[in-house]
C-alpha cells in the first residue's frame, strides 16, 4: 500500500518504484490541465478584444500575438500529450505497433506504386540505387555525415575569428584613445591564441578531408545476398600515391538509448570481410575469376587471409597511385559468406553494412571512407 | 562442518492470498514444430490454452507473433501478427482446451545475438482480466540460423 500513496517515485530505465498508475495518471492530468490553461487564456485574450475593444488591456500587437501563440502552443502540446498518454495506457504495445505498422505498410503499398516493397526492419534500397554508375550498375553514396566535423570547425573558427577581429578593433580604438587597457590586451591575446588553435584544427581537417580526392566506389548488384559474389570498382581522383589502400564490407552495430536526459549513440564494428584487389579495373566480367586467385605451381588457389589481398602486399605490376588526369581505377571482389546477418534496421537499434576504403600515403594523413550498402536475407530477396 | 538449513516464512498465507493464488489464470502455449527454430516465410503453428478463468473475469485475450530488441539501445518491436478476442468470441477460448494458430513468418529480420543488439522472437499471449490485472506467456523461437557477432 505504502508504494500507491507515496508522493515521489523513481524511474530507472523502465522499472519504476512506484505504482504505474499513478504516474500515467499524473501525467494525463497534467497535460489536460495544459490544455484546458490554453484554452481559458485564448478565450479570454480574443473575447476581451471581442467584448471590450475600446479597453488598453491586450490591444493587437506584440504582446497579443504572443499570448496566442503561446495559448495555442499549450493547446497542442497538451492535447497530443494527452491523447498519447491515453492510448499508452488504454492499449498494449503490440495493439498500438500493429496499427501503426499496418497504417505504415499502406502507405508504403501507396507509395511504391507496382515496385515491390522491402520488409520493414530492412533498408530500403531507394537511395543507394538511384545513382547509376559508369562502370557497373549503381554509384554508392558516401556515408553521410562525414563532413559535419569539417562544416563545425569551419563554423566555429570563422565566428571566432570574427570576435576576435571585433575585440582588436575595440582593443586597438582604446589603446590609441585612452592609453592601454590591460584587462582588454590580456582577454585578446586569451582570445588570438583560441583563433590560432582553432584555425590550425580546420586546416588540419581540411587537409585531411581534401587532400586525398574524392573517392568513387561503384557496385554490380544491390541488394547484397549473403553467399554471393560481388564486383567493386574503386576510383579514385586527386593527385595522391598509396603506400597500402584496403577495401573490406564491413558491419556496424548502431543503437540509440537515453542516459539521463541525454541521447546517446554507439556503434561497433562486429564483422569484417576482406575485399580482394584485382588490379587496374578492366571492362569484362569474365577475366575476374583468372585474376582473383594468385596461381601457385599453375594451380589457382584461393586464399583465406584477410589482407594478404592488398595490392602492396602482392606481387603486383601496377601502381596504387592517382594523378589529376588519370585517376586510380581498381577492380575488387567482395565474397559475402552464407551464414552473415541481413542489414536491420529499426527506430533505436540498426546492424549497417558499409564498404569501407582505408588507406596510408606517405604526404596525408591516414584516410578512412565508407559507403552504406544493403544486405539482404536470401529470404527476402 | 555448519548444517544449513533452509528458512522458511514464517507467516502463513491468508484465506484470501490462498484463494487468488489458487484462483490465478493459466495460460498455456505449444509449438507444433518440433524444433524451435524455424525458417523465414516457415509455417509457425501453435496452440493455446486458458484454464482455470470464467469468461465473466476476462476483459480480452491478446495473441501476438513478434520479434523484439534487447541490448543497450532503447527496445524495439514489431509485431508480425496480432488478434485480440474479446467479449463474445472469449466464450469458445475460455473452456481449457487447445485452439491452433497458423501464421507464415515474414523473411525478416532473422534472430541475432551481438555485442550491442540482440534480436529475438517469440509469440506472446496478454489476458486482461477486469479486475485490472495482465497476465502474459511468452514462448521464444528462433527465426533462421542464429547469427551471432564473430
Amino acid at each position: 500500500m505504502a508504494k500507491w500513496i507515496r508522493l515521489w517515485g523513481k524511474k530507472r530505465g523502465t522499472r519504476l518504484s512506484g505504482w504505474w498508475v499513478v504516474g500515467s495518471v499524473s501525467e494525463a492530468a497534467f497535460f489536460g490541465a495544459l490544455f484546458i490553461l490554453g484554452i481559458i487564456s485564448l478565450t479570454i485574450v480574443v473575447s476581451w478584444q471581442v467584448f471590450w475593444p475600446e479597453s488598453t488591456i491586450l490591444r493587437p500587437g506584440f504582446g497579443f500575438w504572443l499570448m496566442v501563440c503561446a495559448s495555442v502552443s499549450f493547446m497542442v502540446i497538451g492535447l497530443t500529450a494527452f491523447v498519447l498518454q491515453l492510448s499508452h495506457t488504454l492499449a498494449s504495445p503490440e495493439r498500438r505497433s500493429a496499427l501503426a505498422s499496418k497504417a505504415k505498410q499502406q502507405h508504403k503499398k501507396r507509395a511504391a506504386g507496382n515496385r515491390t516493397e522491402s520488409p520493414d526492419s530492412l533498408p530500403s534500397l531507394q537511395s543507394l540505387t538511384d545513382s547509376p554508375g559508369v562502370k557497373l550498375a549503381y554509384r554508392l553514396p558516401i556515408q553521410r555525415g562525414e563532413n559535419t566535423q569539417l562544416i563545425l570547425s569551419a563554423l566555429f573558427t570563422t565566428t571566432w575569428n570574427a570576435v576576435t577581429s571585433v575585440l582588436l578593433v575595440v582593443t586597438l580604438q582604446q589603446s590609441l584613445s585612452h592609453g592601454v587597457n590591460w584587462f582588454l590586451s590580456v582577454l585578446l591575446v586569451l582570445f588570438v591564441a583560441v583563433a590560432f588553435y582553432a584555425t590550425r584544427w580546420f586546416f588540419q581537417l581540411f587537409r585531411r578531408k581534401a587532400g586525398v580526392g574524392p573517392t568513387a566506389i561503384e557496385i554490380d548488384y544491390l541488394p547484397l545476398l549473403p553467399g554471393n559474389n560481388y564486383r567493386v570498382y574503386l576510383c579514385q581522383y586527386g593527385r595522391v600515391a598509396f603506400k597500402v589502400l584496403k577495401v573490406a564490407l564491413v558491419a556496424f552495430e548502431e543503437t540509440t538509448y537515453e542516459q539521463g536526459t541525454d541521447v546517446r549513440t554507439e556503434s561497433h564494428e562486429t564483422y569484417r570481410i576482406p575485399a580482394q584487389i584485382h588490379g587496374p579495373f578492366r571492362h569484362g566480367a569474365g577475366q575476374i575469376a583468372d585474376v582473383r586467385r594468385p596461381k601457385v605451381d599453375g594451380v589457382a588457389k584461393d586464399t583465406d587471409e584477410p589482407w594478404s589481398e592488398t595490392a602492396s602486399q602482392q606481387s603486383i605490376s601496377y601502381k596504387l597511385e592517382a594523378e589529376p588526369e588519370k585517376p586510380l581505377e581498381l577492380d575488387c571482389t567482395i565474397s559475402l559468406p552464407a551464414d552473415i546477418m541481413h542489414s536491420f534496421q529499426s527506430e533505436h537499434n540498426a546492424l549497417v553494412w558499409k564498404i569501407v576504403v582505408e588507406g596510408e600515403c606517405p604526404k596525408w594523413p591516414a584516410f578512412y571512407r565508407s559507403f552504406p550498402v544493403a544486405v539482404y536475407p536470401r529470404s527476402a530477396a | 562442518m555448519a548444517r544449513v538449513l533452509p528458512k522458511f516464512p514464517s507467516r502463513r498465507l491468508s484465506p484470501q492470498r490462498r484463494l487468488t493464488r489458487r484462483t490465478e489464470p493459466a495460460l498455456g502455449l505449444r509449438f507444433l514444430a518440433l524444433q524451435p527454430r524455424l525458417e523465414p516465410n516457415e509455417l509457425l503453428e501453435f496452440e493455446y490454452r486458458v484454464q482455470r478463468v470464467s469468461p465473466e473475469e476476462v476483459d480480452r485475450l491478446e495473441i501476438s507473433v513478434l520479434w523484439y530488441t534487447e541490448g543497450k539501445g532503447s527496445e524495439d518491436f514489431g509485431v508480425h501478427l496480432f488478434k485480440s478476442l474479446s467479449e463474445g468470441e472469449l466464450l469458445p477460448v475460455i473452456n481449457g482446451e487447445s485452439h491452433p494458430i497458423v501464421t507464415t513468418l515474414p523473411a525478416a529480420p532473422l534472430s541475432y545475438e551481438g555485442r550491442l543488439l540482440t534480436i529475438r522472437w517469440c509469440v506472446r499471449l496478454r489476458l486482461y482480466m477486469k479486475d485490472g490485472r495482465t497476465i502474459s506467456a511468452e514462448k521464444p523461437f528462433y527465426l533462421g540460423p542464429l547469427t551471432r557477432e564473430v
